[in-house]
């Protein structure tokens, strides 16, 4: 009985922890095929260098997984550059939205960006005179419920006690 | 016999008030004829008594919500919403944890990427406000935080957690760190309702997109339709057909004096009407201006703290006000735009927020009403000295315009206009009005420090 609950606890710390860093790796893995040019991204305190322009907020790398519901995605570019902003879902291209502007004296560009569950792609074009730019981005948004889900898990609760809150709460998340 | 010596009793009682009153109206104070006039003003101050502590009179000029968003989304709280006034009751109790119970921490230079990197809540104040005099003197909090102009709260999930307060001073680049412990859970669940549906406007932050053009961190709207806001109109509402409507300005003044029915009113030739009570005199310039004077002098000179300071002006401020808000169609709010210390007291300067935006007037206004800002309020030896306001109205026209504009459209002008950049302390919409002929546009309000620059929000073409 002691060692099943044991076990019990071994398993449900085992899978908050895959859980936790299911997010990370799926954000790492780069698995989007695109015919455009590859984003070199460097990354700089924040800031993803992209030789023709710099993002400085909103995107931080080629595929990301999040909960968020709106991106501010912003940064800086040459003046007159026209920057292009074209975001669709999964096999819904038909259906995308396109945002232009022209890079002023500021020389800074801003796009608001909202978010669908599923698949986000967002291409960004960066055109200045005959050079011209594009880079391919992938914000996977998640359903809000399972974080909401993971934030009603209390660790400590899990390590001390084994009630029955804290087990149909793993169970369902697990489901 | 009883009956007698209860006679002679009263007599004498009689007699000596008599002597009191007679001494009172030779010597005393002449605000009142009236025997019962410190009753009178006793219970009359007890009606303006709040129950709240000093610090509840801290209002802050915005309440945004950082939604927790990669890159920085935000909401800024409408004051007329329900989420606004819980905010700001909040506020109320965490200055109060923070400066009764609070523990502090640390100071560090400000970070605004590490500080708005989760969801939290800010309040902002337009001009900085001085610790000393609202911590008590067994808190230390005031020695170690000078003042502040914003306000940080980041709520943990859990009840009675230690929560960080940061209490932001831009003017000096530094944030001191106090920690409180969190009894409840209304801060953390508001913020939650409103980053899972955001409804308002989407704003970013400057330091966190790295707008290196702006001296402070400022929120700017973004959007990808354009919002429409619903022109104002604004009038001397005193003033019909060219004529002064008494009735009306008689009960604006009245609130002024401790016993109204006692004041004598004077009207001059360029059409300015006097009220005299006592010591206070009001008077109400044609332009619309209205200045109250209390004019009781004072042998001893007692230096009050910012915040008792404060406190006068505005419980008297916000009482007036209700006569103001029960008269127009449109309820405007209040916010201290500066204040500054004199060898004598403070004065403190206000301005006004309609429909949801503040309200300013152009140099050219303000040189005619002889007037930097709506409001401005003297306090000496603890008492209101000289209150001197706008009594103009604003109401809502049936026209509404397309803030088509963005910010970058307008910092472009701003830039070209400068032929380079100059350093920016603070961008937001505001009605303005240019001149006292026309109605207030919604303008793009560029704030350089010693001068403000002016772009309209709406383009016509």
């Amino acid at each position: 009985m002691e060692g099943g609950n044991t076990l019990r606890k071994l398993l449900y710390i085992g899978i908050l922890v895959i859980v936790m860093f299911f997010s990370t790796a799926e954000a790492r893995a780069n698995t989007v095929d695109d015919s455009f040019e590859k984003a070199t991204s460097v990354e700089e305190a924040g800031v993803m260098d992209l030789d023709i322009i710099k993002i400085t907020a909103g995107i931080t790398k080629k595929h990301e997984v999040t909960f968020d519901k709106f991106r501010n995605i912003s940064g800086e570019a040459e003046e007159g550059m026209l920057i292009t902003f074209i975001v669709y879902q999964d096999d819904l291209e038909d259906a995308s939205k396109l945002y232009t502007q022209v890079v002023g004296t500021s020389r800074l560009f801003s796009q608001l960006i909202e978010l669908k569950e599923g698949n986000n792609y967002i291409i960004i074009i960066a055109q200045q005179e005959d050079d011209k730019k594009a880079f391919k981005f992938r914000i996977d948004c998640k359903d809000n419920t399972i974080k909401k889900k993971l934030e009603d898990i209390k660790i400590d609760n899990i390590l001390t006690d084994t009630g029955v809150s804290q087990r149909s709460s793993l169970e369902i998340l697990v489901k | 016999m009883d009956k007698s010596k209860f006679k002679t009793f009263l007599l004498f009682v009689l007699i000596i008030i008599s002597c009191f009153q007679t001494g009172e109206l030779w010597f005393g104070n002449l605000s009142s004829r009236n025997f019962f006039y410190n009753l009178w003003a006793k219970n009359r101050s007890s009606i303006v008594k709040y129950s709240a502590e000093p610090i509840a009179f801290l209002q802050p000029t915005r309440i945004i919500i950082n939604l927790g968003f990669e890159g920085g989304v935000y909401n800024v709280l409408n004051r007329s919403s329900e989420e606004f006034k819980l905010a700001q009751d909040e506020l109320g109790d965490i200055l109060a944890q923070a400066f009764f119970e609070g523990q502090f921490l640390k100071e560090e230079s400000i970070d605004w990427r590490k500080m708005l990197s989760q969801k939290s809540i800010l309040y902002t104040f337009t001009d900085p406000i001085p610790v000393s005099g609202i911590a008590g003197i067994e808190n230390s909090l005031a020695s170690y935080i000078p003042e502040f102009n914003q306000i940080l709260v980041i709520p943990d999930k859990n009840i009675n957690q230690e929560i960080n307060c940061y209490f932001i001073n831009e003017k000096t680049n530094k944030v001191y760190i106090v920690a409180i412990k969190q009894d409840k859970l209304s801060m953390y669940n508001l913020i939650n309702s409103v980053s899972e549906n955001p409804t308002g406007m989407i704003y970013n932050s400057t330091k966190q997109i790295r707008m290196n053009q702006f001296e402070n961190n400022v929120f700017l709207p973004i959007f990808n339709e354009f919002p429409t806001y619903q022109l104002i109109g604004v009038k001397n509402s005193f003033i019909n057909e060219g004529k002064i409507n008494e009735e009306k300005l008689d009960k604006m003044v009245n609130p002024l004096f401790i016993n109204p029915t006692l004041k004598r009113m004077q009207k001059i030739s360029d059409g300015t009407v006097f009220y005299i009570e006592g010591n206070v005199m009001v008077k109400y310039f044609p332009n619309g201006v209205m200045e109250y004077t209390n004019q009781t002098s004072s042998t001893s000179s007692v230096k009050t703290t910012f915040i008792e300071s404060y406190q006068i002006a505005k419980e008297f401020l916000d009482e007036h006000q209700k006569v103001f808000n029960n008269y127009s169609s449109l309820e405007s709010y209040i916010y201290l735009s500066k204040k500054k210390e004199t060898d004598k007291g403070w004065e403190f300067y206000f301005d006004f927020i309609i429909n949801d935006m503040p309200f300013i007037f152009s140099q050219e206004i303000s040189e005619e009403i002889g007037m930097n800002h709506a409001i401005k309020i003297v306090v000496e030896n603890k008492k209101i000295k000289q209150y001197k306001r706008l009594t103009w109205e604003g109401y809502l026209l049936d026209e509404e315009k397309e803030l088509n504009v963005s910010y970058l459209e307008a910092i472009n002008s701003f830039n070209s206009a400068y032929n380079g950049e100059v350093n920016i302390k603070d961008m937001y919409w505001a009605y303005y009005l240019e001149s006292l002929d026309k109605n207030p546009e919604i303008n793009w309000i560029i704030d350089i420090g010693e001068d403000k620059y002016f772009i309209k929000a709406t383009n016509e073409q």
